[in-house]
This record gives C-alpha cells, structure tokens and sequence, in this order.
C-alpha cells in the first residue's frame, strides 16, 4: 500500500484497477529534402493537416450534445491546425530550410509549445499541452500512422504522466471511473472533463504512473487529492464507505455552500482552509472556505531545498487565486518524518523531539531567509500572514523575528515592494509555549492552535503507534485547559486566536471548540460543509454547555461518548 | 482602406480558447487583413489566427489595439468590436 499526494480536480471517490495509458512518443529527426521536393513536401504537409483536422470532426461528431466541453476542446484543435500562421510558418521552413514536413511541423509547434509554458496565467500556460497534442496528431498523419483508440471493457482507472486533450475526450464514452495523472493542474483538459463526466480524478501526482502496473488496485480521493495504490483490507473498507456516503451527502451539501458558517443566535465562525499545494487554493474557494489559514509550504521542499524564486511563484499564484482573502504560510515545518536526515544530515535518534521545524530554520538561517523574503514580498500583491511553527521558547519566537525584521530591511534596501506590515504568529503545538502563553501574546499578531502536535506532546503518545493509538485523546481535559488557556490570553491581549489542527475537521468537537471560545477554523478544504452544517443548527448557549460538560470530565471516554451522542443528532447520514 | 480602433477585453476570462475561436470565426469572413495588439505595444498577430491571438494572453481588462486593411476593414473591426462588447456572449 503506498499513498501519494497530488491535487484533487474532480471530487469523487472511485475504487477500480488501474489501465496504464502510455504516451506514444514521436521521435523526429533533422531531415531535409531535395530541391525538386520542397513543393511536394509542402502538399504533404497541407494534405496532413487536413486529414488531422478531418479527424478531429468525426471525433467531434461523435461525441454529441452531453458531452460539449470534450467537443469544445477538439474544436480547438481544429481551429489550429487551420490555423494559417501555422500554416505559413511550416511552409516557409520548408521552403527556405529544405526540412521535411515532419520537422518543420515540429520545430514550429515546439516553438509555439515552449511560448505557451512560459505564459504566467496557469490557464494558458496549460495550453502548451493542447500543442503538444496537435503536433503529435499532424505528425501521425504526415508519417501515415493511424491510431488505435483503447477500448475498455470493464470500469479502470485511467492512470498517464500526462493525458493528452484528445486522449482524454476520445475516454468520453468509455469506463473510465476515475483519473490519476503525474502533470497538470485545475484547467488541465483532463480535469475539466472529468468534472464534467463527474468522474474523481487527482492530478499533478508527479510520478503515479511509474509507480503502478495495469491490474493494480486504485483508490482515487477526489475531495483530498490522495490516491493509494493497492491499499489494505482495512483502507479499503474504509473507502467504499466513504464513496457510499459521500455521493448523497455531498450532493447535498452542495447547495448550502454559499450559507455563512452562523448559529442560530448569530454567531459567525470563519471557516478556512488548509492546504499543501497553491493549486488547493480553488478547491478550498469551492467548498467555502473564507481564506487559508495554513499553508503548509514542505511540499516545496520535496526536491531539496527550493530558493526564493520557487517559494515566491508559488505564493503569488496562491495570493492571486485568493483575490483579496487572507493567506497565512507557515514557514517550513519539516522534521520528524521522511524529509529528515536528508535536511539536518544525520540520523535522529529522536525525530519528533529533534532538530525539525524552526529549530532547523534557525540554523540553516540561509534557508529560513529566502522563505522570508519570498513571503514577504509576496504581500504586495495581498494579505499574507507568516506563522512559525513548533515554537517552544520565547527566545526561539524572537530570533525568529528578529531575522524576519532583518530580511524585511533588506528587502526595503532592495527597494522591493511590500505590504507595510505583515502579521507575524506562532503555532501553539509544544505544551510548554501553551503553559506561558500570556507572556508570548505581547510578542505575536496571532495564536494558531496546532491540535495534533499539541496533543501529541501533551499526552506524550505518537498516534501512529498502534499500541498507544487509544492514549491519543484531543478531549483529554487536559488538553481543553491547555486551549482554554490560549484562548484567555489572546482574548486579554486583543489578538486573534485559531485552531488548525486536524481536530476542527471531526464533526464530534466542532461544538465543544466552539464553546471554548474559538471563531476561526482552519480544516481540510472538504470538511467545510460539514462542519458548517453542525454550526448552523446550534446556538453558542449549547457549544458553552457541551464545552463545560467536557471540561468537567474526569476522563475524556466520557466526554467522546457524549459527543459523539449530540453529533449524531446533528449529522444524522454521517454515522 | 486602413482602419484602427481600440477596445478593452472585458469577458471574465479574456482571449481564451473558446472567444479566441469566436474572435477568428468572425475575422475570418471578412476579406480585410486585421491584427491586433496591445495597446502602445509593437506586437501585433494575426486576427485569423488561433494561436496567435491566445499567445498574447490577454486578460479581462487588457487594452487592445485593432488595426484592419482592405476593402470591408471598417465592417470587420465593427463586428469584431461588437463581439468584446457582448463579451464573447460568454452571459
């Protein structure tokens, strides 16, 4: 069993073995032709051309009224091959250099290729694939090479590095259930159709299609962007109750997305998301979210360390997409895990105790610079937040800012632009920072409760390991002071105070978090809906109720029992 | 005949696939040459022409210049006119 991240396009769930698509790769050399051959050379290309474009009309009119999105695509196509630049373009190759139709036709798409990837918009940029894919039509029928589209003839996944738009309209029809695929993003062809199919796909997967072989059991998560390949008994179970609920409960809940997250006496809580990847950030927009409230920034880092320019056009393109709402990043939070001994160079006796997170920025400060500056300078073109995450001194917050303070200065010698003032925050996720947190409040602009790593430090339990899994309690008494604690002395020092951890995503604590005093939730981009539909059917006079009852447990099987009992009345088809 | 006018991208998604092949269909009956450009720019490309048209990568509030020569060049940049302002009809 193995799960890979990439971006969910197209929600769903989909369980299917797996049909490996692999691109046929047209291989054109630098060949010329005789004189006396230019004019017919120039035939073959116009003849070539038409046939590609006679194609494409039978292909659209295949596809019929149901699936215009797929035939809008190939009428594109159509319209470049036609396109009469192009045309003169190739001829004028063949004609002044004597190359062959093939690689005239190459050497001028390749040029328009390379044009359309530079582009900044992420829309047209992905039009580059659209090139791609006319090139390899006109080039199969100068080299008079038909193709055989696939056939299924039961429901497969379809897994490619890269589907082409033809590709992907030619699976209209077909049994195809879901989509995995290594490149793209939200306006692939091959997202755009699958939500028109209403087909789950993921894509930007980077190397799916390396890892798996025809047969293999896919699972396809199109609300999260996981895909697990050949998953276990148990993951596979839980999946195919995901997919049943899911289907009828998100269909649902699509409706009430534009409701605001309100109780019924009028309390507002801001529902935001967190994400891994800039390309979540429409998802998010999507299921409701009101902005991001963490932006988790490792996925940067998973080719080695990234410089600013990396950092910097992945945060505009996140800042852009949000169009005005807030963007909080969290500066590098990596450690413990599979990033390890690659970052700090030898092995952790300890990982999660050791050199990870800010402990490793602040001594590979290089690294933590170009992070800053490039979150900074991003701020210009909206409003962005940094959090430090795994702060557990208040000497490790101030060496933190003091270099923030330092690269903004550098930045202004520079003469870049920035907002003239960009928030600055902890993650509350070691106990010892939530036991002093009246004394960090005078330091920061906000609190983030990290409920996962706070949990897990509090309680000292590792929630992975299985024979300690049931220790792992968010409910713990203990835990809700530690949050009490937080929330008093944010509200003292007037600034804002969240919770991201995974716990605001489980329907069952939704009220009991509201009831301690939290407004502001950042979640999984898809459990929005569903926490906003427990908020809209309580008052806070109830939250504060389940909140005192929680708090007044002396062991947390209590308090989860009785939660679990009111969020069953509430979600009554989730259970 | 030489005619040159200016006009805003004003559609919500700018000179995409879909009103770049509006925008050459409509050209494209007429026998005038027009290209267009932004505006105060140098570059100009091929009204009848796909790929040309959407490398430019105008978005929704980029000005353009329309310039069209030949013996129907005022009708075409009409219609063309009339095409950005209903907005490629995209609602």
């Amino acid at each position: 069993m193995e799960t890979i991240k990439g971006i969910p396009v197209s929600p769903g769930i989909s369980i299917a073995e797996v049909a490996l698509l692999r691109s046929d790769n047209l291989r054109i050399h630098r060949r010329f032709v005789a004189p006396k051959d230019v004019e017919s050379e120039v035939r073959r290309f116009e003849q070539a051309a038409r046939k590609a474009s006679r194609d494409l009309e039978v292909q659209i009119a295949d596809l019929g009224e149901e699936l215009m999105i797929a035939a809008q695509v190939l009428q594109t196509h159509r319209d470049m091959l036609n396109d009469p630049g192009l045309h003169s373009d190739v001829i004028s190759r063949i004609r002044d250099n004597q190359f062959t139709a093939a690689y005239a036709s190459s050497i001028v798409l390749g040029e328009y290729h390379d044009r359309f990837e530079q582009m900044e918009s992420e829309y047209l940029s992905e039009r580059s694939h659209d090139i791609r894919d006319i090139e390899r039509q006109l080039l199969t029928r100068i080299l008079g090479k038909r193709r055989r589209p696939r056939v299924f003839r039961e429901n497969v996944t379809v897994v490619a590095h890269n589907l082409t738009p033809s590709q992907t309209a030619s699976m209209a029809k077909e049994m195809v259930v879901g989509f995995a695929v290594d490149v793209g993003g939200r306006t692939s062809h091959t997202a755009i159709l699958a939500r028109a199919l209403q087909v789950p796909a993921v894509v930007g997967l980077k190397d799916v299609s390396r890892k798996v072989v025809n047969g293999d059991i896919l699972v396809i998560d199109g609300y999260t962007g996981e895909v697990i390949v050949n998953p276990d008994k148990k993951t596979l179970a839980s999946y195919r109750r995901k997919a049943r609920y899911s289907e009828k409960f998100y269909s649902e809940l699509q409706e009430e997305i534009s409701w605001p997250a309100e109780t019924i006496d009028g309390h507002e809580i801001t529902l935001s998301a967190n994400i891994e990847l800039h390309e979540e950030v429409a998802t998010a927009l999507e299921w409701g979210a009101k902005g991001i409230g963490l932006y988790r920034t490792e996925f940067l880092y998973d080719q080695g360390f990234p410089d600013e320019d990396l950092h910097f056009k992945a945060y505009r393109k996140a800042v852009k997409a949000l169009r005005g709402r807030e963007l909080v990043i969290r500066t590098l939070d990596a450690g413990a895990d599979k990033f390890h001994e690659e970052f700090v160079g030898f092995e952790e006796p300890n990982p999660f105790l050791g050199c990870r997170s800010i402990r490793l920025c602040l001594q590979e400060q290089g690294m933590f610079r170009s992070q800053i500056r490039a979150a900074l300078r991003v701020s210009v073109f909206g409003p962005v937040k940094i959090m430090l995450p795994m702060i557990s001194t208040i000497e490790e917050l101030r060496s933190a800012k003091s270099i923030i303070a330092e690269v903004r200065e550098e930045l202004e010698a520079e003469g870049a632009e920035m907002a003239p003032r960009v928030p600055v925050g902890i993650m509350v996720e070691v106990p010892s920072i939530a036991l002093i947190i009246d004394r960090v409040a005078d330091e920061v602009d906000f609190f983030s409760i990290g409920t996962n790593d706070l949990v897990q430090y509090s309680l000292a339990v590792d929630r992975v390991n299985e024979h300690v899994a049931h220790l792992y309690q968010p409910s713990h008494p203990g835990i809700l002071r530690l949050i009490g604690e937080v929330i008093v002395a944010s509200n003292r020092a007037g600034i804002q105070v969240s919770i991201c951890g995974e716990m605001c995503s489980e329907p069952a604590y939704v009220l009991l978090l509201m009831g301690l005093g939290l407004r502001h939730f950042s979640l999984s981009p898809i459990a929005i809906p569903t926490v906003k539909r427990i908020i809209r059917q309580v008052t806070m006079k109830e939250a504060v109720e389940v909140a005192e009852q929680c708090l007044g447990a002396e062991q947390s099987s209590e308090s989860e029992e009785f939660l679990a009992e009111r969020t069953s009345k509430l979600l009554p088809n989730f259970f | 005949m030489e005619v040159e006018r200016t006009v805003t991208v004003s559609n919500k998604y700018g000179l995409h696939a879909r009103a770049s092949t509006a925008l050459v269909k409509t050209a494209a009956q007429y026998e005038s040459d027009v290209r267009l450009g932004r505006e105060g720019g140098d570059d100009f490309v091929d009204a009848k022409s796909i790929l040309g048209i959407m490398s430019m990568g105008a978005e929704c509030g980029a000005n353009l210049c329309l310039k069209a020569e030949g013996t129907d060049a005022t009708d075409a940049l009409d219609a063309i006119i009339d095409l950005f302002e209903r907005k490629f009809d995209e609602e």
